[in-house]
């Protein structure tokens, strides 16, 4: 009925060894305070040293992102007064972002869609907070934890559009190992910015502000709750209540709920923090990460189709995780065809990982190496396809390679053929009648004489073999 | 006769989340006195307008940053919760600040 008009602000924990202006540990611990420099704590005499490898890698992002790159990397201080903040201001990048005025090309519903990218700035984390029923605990082990903060323009326009570009970022965080994404571990969180306005108008609505939603199902979920409310306003003739202002999602109710309004807003009072000298973004730094930029999802996609042959839903299918296209790969590595390596991938594997949100395709036991083993078996005719959909379940059940499972239930296909031949003539002894009806024009009685061979052979018989060997002596 | 009234004093510590007593306020609004009356000096520099902002004391750039291979020694809790007016367990205990 309207347009709607979506800004996303998408933080994302980076992945490095150190924080970004301390060298504390950068990683998760389950003991509070225990990852914890001076400087993190706020404590006087303190200077933050900026950490190269988070610099590179925003930088990484910045050129992914086609945006444009500054002379230096310089911060800037953003103030406010907070128990999460022990120095008073967030270490941010306000006045020149590592990256700014870039686009990217997305598919959504089959549709190409341009996104474009505001800035993306490179900042520290705040400590945590854990809320009791009068006091408030802090743990400061996220305090100084580097994160990158991407500000599209409000150019997106419906919740499909939104989510598939931040699905989209995500796997490029994933593929070039900026961050893990993972939402478990509060690793993303969003600012989703939400306007309506008539279709044939140049007017952007009143823009409202959903702080902090910290999934993707939150965020498609909030943009939805957020257009209908004010598109029922808008059709009530009461669009005059929605006001700007910064509301939350209540992931309980699936609602927004108002936090403050513009009046209330914060005046952050940003400056260039004197403490951190300006770092030269020279052309060799630039030229050495330009270089180092991996292949992406979409781009193995386009590999897998070329080179592979395999459809693009199927290429889509692979490279929508890293952790499932590297599993691919390395199926291939391991000499793996790789349509058989895809079948077995999108069908049985993603199958059991799919069983729960707790696991990933890592910890599936069978491992690449067990499913080009498993493939090679029966590319060489040691066991039937379907002997290999038996094997792939025991191996799960068992934890047992193919080989050792095929062993055990001595499920190797019958090359002797003098035994495959007495084994026939058993059968066509056995049962006269079905060979009668099947000269009498009953063509399924070869799949009963079949059926009683591999019966006969415990499976063990090559099907197509056998049928061969059936019609020869029928004649 | 100061420039900042008491409404004015608490309408910042509002903005600033924080709450006053009275003898705070008094100390921040001699603070802010003095601090005007340094700005004031400030003013009357001649053409003070046409200065541009500094940020760095002189011109300096680094061409070099932290390698990110070498982790520092965390503070000991002890250390890390002997300023804190309260606690709990391993972590600061503050009023709650959510409602």
């Amino acid at each position: 009925m309207y347009k709607a008009v979506i800004g996303l602000e998408f933080h994302c924990e980076m992945k490095s060894h150190t924080k970004v202006f301390s060298n504390a540990i950068n990683g998760f611990s389950k003991l509070s305070n225990q990852l914890v420099a001076p400087l993190d704590m706020g404590f006087p005499g303190t200077l933050p040293v900026v950490n190269k490898t988070c610099v590179k890698k925003a930088i990484e992002m910045a050129m992914i992102l086609n945006c444009k790159i500054p002379e230096y990397m310089e911060f800037d201080r953003k103030n406010y007064f907070y128990p999460d903040l022990p120095k008073g201001y967030q270490l941010t990048q306000f006045f020149n972002p590592v990256g700014v005025d870039g686009k990217v090309v997305i598919e959504v519903n089959g549709k190409e869609k341009e996104v474009l990218i505001h800035d993306i700035h490179l900042e520290e984390d705040s400590a945590s907070l854990d809320h009791y029923y009068d006091t408030s605990n802090i743990d400061y082990n996220r305090s100084g934890v580097p994160l990158l903060e991407l500000v599209t323009e409000p150019c997106l326009n419906s919740a499909d559009e939104a989510i598939e570009f931040l699905e989209y970022i995500k796997r490029i965080y994933e593929y070039t190992d900026i961050s893990d994404c993972d939402t478990k571990k509060g690793q993303i969180r969003a600012d989703v910015n939400v306007s309506i306005m008539d279709n044939d108008s140049k007017e952007l609505g009143t823009k409202v502000e959903v702080k902090n939603v910290n999934s993707f199902d939150s965020i498609r979920k909030t943009i939805e709750y957020e257009i209908e409310r004010q598109s029922k306003l808008k059709s009530e003739g009461r669009y005059d209540e929605v006001v700007q202002e910064t509301r939350r999602f209540d992931d309980e109710t699936g609602t927004t709920i108002h936090m403050r309004s513009k009046a209330d807003a914060i005046d952050y009072k940003y400056f260039t923090d004197p403490n951190i000298p300006k770092y030269k973004i020279t052309n060799e730094l630039l030229e050495e990460i330009k270089k180092n930029i991996p292949m992406l999802a979409h781009e193995r996609k386009n590999k897998y189709i070329s080179e592979y042959n395999l459809s693009e839903y199927d290429a889509k299918v692979l490279v929508k995780n890293k952790k499932v296209s590297d599993y691919f790969e390395e199926c291939v590595r391991l000499g793996a065809d790789a349509k058989s390596a895809c079948n077995w991938i999108t069908t049985k594997v993603l199958a059991e990982v799919n069983k729960s949100d707790e696991i990933t395709i890592d910890d599936v036991f069978i491992r690449p190496s067990m499913i080009a083993e498993l493939i090679k078996l029966i590319a060489d005719k040691k066991i039937t396809n379907n002997q290999g959909k038996e094997v792939f379940t025991k191996m799960l059940e068992e934890h047992l390679t193919p080989v050792e499972i095929v062993k055990k239930y001595n499920m190797e296909i019958l090359e002797d053929d003098n035994l495959v031949n007495s084994l026939v003539d058993e059968v066509l002894s056995e049962n006269e009648k079905a060979i009668e009806d099947y000269k009498n024009g009953r063509t399924n009685m070869l799949d009963y004489l079949v059926g009683q061979v591999m019966k006969k052979s415990r499976g063990k018989a090559n099907p197509v073999d056998a049928k061969n060997k059936l019609l020869e002596k029928i004649k | 006769m100061s420039n900042f009234t008491e409404e004015m004093i608490d309408n910042y510590a509002d903005k600033l989340l924080i709450g006053l007593t009275e003898e705070e306020r008094k100390m921040i609004q001699t603070e802010f006195d003095d601090i005007e009356k340094d700005m004031e000096l400030i003013n009357d520099i001649p053409n003070i307008k046409d200065v541009e902002v500094l940020s760095y004391p002189f011109e300096m750039e680094v061409s070099e940053l932290r390698s990110d291979d070498n982790e520092g020694k965390e503070i000991p809790i002890d250390e890390l919760l002997r300023n804190a007016s309260r606690v709990e367990g391993r972590e600061v205990e503050v009023p709650k600040v959510v409602g």
